[in-house]
C-alpha cells in the first residue's frame, strides 16, 4: 500500500518535475556551453584522426590530456553555468584542433617520405641484385684474366 | 642482347621481391581491437559479490572503488561510464542492449583514453539512510560527491547491485553508442557488483 502510495507519488509529482528539470537543462544550456560541445568532439575527431595516421602514441598521449582538461572545463561549465568555463574549454579545444592539424600535415609529409625512401631503396637493391647476377660472370672471367697475366709476368 | 633481356628479367623479378617487403614494412600491422573495464575496491577485484554472494555494506561507510578502462582500438576513445542501480529483478545490460530504464542511471563518468591506454575512474559512494518503506528498502546514497536517491527498493535491503555499462562516442552519430565498435557491429560492455545494506 505505502509502496502504491510512493509510486503514485513518483509518476504524478517526481516524474513531471524531472522531465521538467531536464528540459530545462538543454533549453538553459548556454550557447557557449553548446559551442564548447562542439568543438570538443571537433578536436576528438582530428586527434582520433591522427592515431588512424599512425602518429606516435607520445604526440597524441600529450593532445588526449589536453582533450581531458577541455573536457573537466566544459564539465565545470554544466554543473556552475559558468561561461568561463565554457570559454576555456572552446579555447583549448581550439588550440587541440590547430595543433592536430599541423602533426597531421607533418604525418602526411612523414608517410609519404618513408614510402618514397622504401619503395626507392627497394627498385635499387633490385638494380644491384640483378647486376651482380647478370655480371658475375664477367667479373669472373675478368678475375681469371688479370690472375693469368700477373702469373704471366712473375 | 641476351644479357640486356636477362638483367631486365632479374631487375623485374628482384623489385617484385624487395617491393613486396617494403610495402610490408611500411604497412600498419594489423591488430585485433578492444576494450574492457574492471571495476575494484582497495583489497582487490569485486567479481566475487555476485547475486548469490552480495557485498554487505554498513550505513555511512565510504566505499571507495576504481574502475579501470582499457583502450586497445588504436585511436583515442571518448569514453562515458554510466551507473544504475537495480534490485534482483530489474533487467541486466546484454552483449547488444543496455539496461533497461527500470534500473535507473544515477550518474556518469567521461574522459578520453589515448590509443593503447589505461584509465583509472574513481568511484566512491556511501548509504547515507535507509528509508523503509513496507518491507521494501529504499536508499538515499551519496555517488562520487552527488547526493541521490534512486527510485527503486529492495527487499530487507538485500540485493541491489550497482551496473556499470561502456559508452563510447561514435562520430558518425555524433553521440554516445552503448559498448565500443569492432568492424560492423557493436559490443556491449558491463559489470555488476552486489550489495546488501546491513
Amino acid at each position: 500500500m505505502a509502496h502504491s502510495a510512493r509510486s503514485t507519488f513518483i509518476v504524478l509529482i517526481v516524474l513531471p518535475l524531472a522531465l521538467a528539470l531536464v528540459g530545462q537543462e538543454s533549453v538553459g544550456q548556454s550557447s557557449q556551453v553548446v559551442t564548447a560541445r562542439a568543438g570538443l568532439v571537433e578536436a576528438f575527431r582530428a586527434v582520433q584522426m591522427l592515431d588512424f595516421q599512425g602518429v606516435s602514441g607520445s604526440e597524441t598521449g600529450v593532445l588526449v590530456e589536453e582533450l581531458n582538461m577541455a573536457l573537466s572545463n566544459l564539465k565545470m561549465a554544466n554543473e556552475t553555468g559558468s561561461d568561463s568555463y565554457a570559454s576555456l574549454s572552446v579555447e583549448i579545444s581550439s588550440q587541440v584542433s590547430t595543433r592536430s592539424q599541423i602533426a597531421k600535415e607533418a604525418a602526411e609529409r612523414q608517410t609519404l617520405l618513408t614510402r618514397l625512401t622504401a619503395y626507392s631503396f627497394a627498385l635499387l637493391m633490385g638494380l644491384v641484385s640483378s647486376m651482380i647476377i647478370v655480371d658475375v660472370d664477367l667479373w669472373k672471367r675478368s678475375f681469371q684474366r688479370r690472375k693469368i697475366a700477373s702469373v704471366g709476368v712473375d | 642482347m641476351r644479357r640486356v633481356a636477362a638483367f631486365f628479367i632479374f631487375f623485374v623479378s628482384f623489385s617484385l621481391v624487395y617491393i613486396s617487403i617494403a610495402y610490408y614494412l611500411v604497412s600498419p600491422k594489423a591488430f585485433q581491437p578492444f576494450m574492457a573495464f574492471g571495476v575494484f575496491s582497495e583489497s582487490g577485484s569485486l567479481s566475487t559479490y555476485t547475486g548469490g554472494f552480495p557485498l554487505p555494506v554498513p550505513e555511512n561507510q565510504t566505499m571507495t572503488w576504481s574502475l579501470e578502462v582499457v583502450n586497445k582500438m588504436g585511436a583515442v576513445q571518448f569514453v562515458r561510464l554510466q551507473y544504475r542501480v537495480g534490485n534482483s529483478t530489474t533487467g541486466t545490460p546484454n552483449n547488444t542492449f543496455p539496461a533497461p530504464d527500470s534500473a535507473p542511471t544515477v550518474g556518469k563518468l567521461e574522459a578520453f583514453i589515448a590509443g593503447g591506454d589505461t584509465r583509472r575512474f574513481e568511484f566512491t559512494w556511501a548509504v547515507l539512510k535507509k528509508v523503509q518503506s513496507g518491507g521494501t528498502v529504499y536508499l538515499d546514497m551519496v555517488v562520487n560527491g552527488t547526493t541521490i536517491s534512486p527510485p527503486i527498493g529492495a527487499v530487507s535491503g538485500d540485493n541491489f547491485r550497482f551496473m556499470f555499462e561502456l559508452w563510447t562516442f561514435d562520430v558518425d552519430t555524433n553521440s554516445f553508442q552503448y559498448g565500443w565498435q569492432q568492424e560492423s557491429s557493436r559490443v556491449g560492455s558491463w559489470l555488476q557488483v552486489w550489495f546488501d545494506v546491513v
